[in-house]
């Protein structure tokens, strides 16, 4: 029973060290990070634009995220084909993260044509959607540091609305709490991916009987 | 008094412990490679630790006993090569771990 344990932490190890470089962190932030932003986009561009931009910024997300992939991360980190268990687990976290995440953006929906106390209700429990989101892709992934990602993200959506109510902070204070929350997650994952490139050299050899 | 092979097995299973597979670097690697499908050089050097020589090396050793297959294939322009276990480098894994859980259980406090 031991060595089954011990089987597993090492698979559950190799599927963790995915996630130490940091890259998913720069990632999740900047995304998080374009969506605190918008409603500057559309005060400043203007609501097509803003909208357009908004939109394009989740692209150049994507493009920043998979460049610094097949440049700087698996170089050095190299390529791992798990088990189909393993793969089958992982697509059935993500059906889950996403579906939470569409509850999250139904229940933020219906809550914008409520009163003020349906307001504080719905964004509570899109917080919670959030917070769930993060939890699943931390117990399944064996991430941590996502707890305390989903604590942070699951808490911004009625600190933003406390600060706009109490002091007056503008757009529904998202771009403060929302900012600071990805904010706070894009410098941890610049400093894990800066502490990764630092530390693990391209190597420059292939294999040994080549 | 000769004993055959069985009885020797019999009374001392750390006799039959795969020197192969026993080494402690060979012994990650085999771990690692037991509980993913594959994975290249690169990768195994990270999570084990092993500077690239010495991995090749042991590659070479578990190669020659049959229990890995390396397949060689290009990552953009790059070569690299994904190993994985063979069924003998498998089941000779079973067999080391079926061993080696019989003579620590057996053995007393």
């Amino acid at each position: 029973m031991k060595s089954r344990t011990s089987l597993k932490d090492a698979e559950r190890r190799a599927f963790a060290s995915r996630f130490e470089d940091g890259l998913v962190d720069v990632t999740i932030g900047s995304l998080l990070m374009n969506f605190a932003l918008s409603p500057l986009l559309n005060e400043v561009l203007g609501r097509t634009w803003g909208r357009s931009l908004f939109l394009a910024g989740y692209a150049v997300v994507g493009g920043i995220a998979l460049f610094l992939w097949q440049h700087f991360v698996q170089p050095r980190k190299g390529v791992v084909v798990f088990r189909a268990e393993r793969r089958a687990k992982v697509r059935k976290s993500l059906v889950l993260i996403f579906l939470l995440g569409l509850v999250a953006l139904a229940l933020i929906l219906l809550s914008l044509s409520g009163g003020s106390a349906a307001k504080w209700t719905g964004l509570a429990r899109f917080g919670l959607m959030q917070f769930l989101a993060f939890c699943a892709a931390a117990y399944f992934f064996s991430v941590e540091r996502f707890y305390y990602y989903g604590l942070m993200v699951g808490t911004a959506p009625v600190i933003g609305k406390a600060l706009h109510d109490w002091l007056a902070v503008p757009y529904h204070g998202i771009p403060v709490a929302f900012g600071a929350a990805s904010a706070i997650i894009v410098v941890t994952g610049v400093r894990r991916l800066a502490r990764f490139v630092m530390d693990y050299d391209v190597p420059t050899e292939e294999t040994s009987d080549d | 008094m000769t004993d055959t092979a069985e009885e020797r097995v019999a009374l001392h299973p750390l006799a039959d412990i795969d020197p192969v597979i026993h080494a402690p670097a060979r012994l990650m690697i085999m771990t690692y490679l037991y509980v993913v499908d594959s994975a290249d050089y690169v990768f195994l050097s990270h999570v084990t630790g092993l500077t690239w020589g010495n991995l090749a090396t042991h590659m070479s050793k578990l190669e020659e006993a049959g229990y890995i297959e390396i397949e060689k294939r290009f990552v953009g322009k790059k070569p690299s090569s994904l190993v994985r276990l063979t069924e003998r480098g498998r089941q000779a894994f079973r067999d080391y771990k079926k061993i080696m859980q019989q003579v620590l259980e057996e053995l007393p406090d």
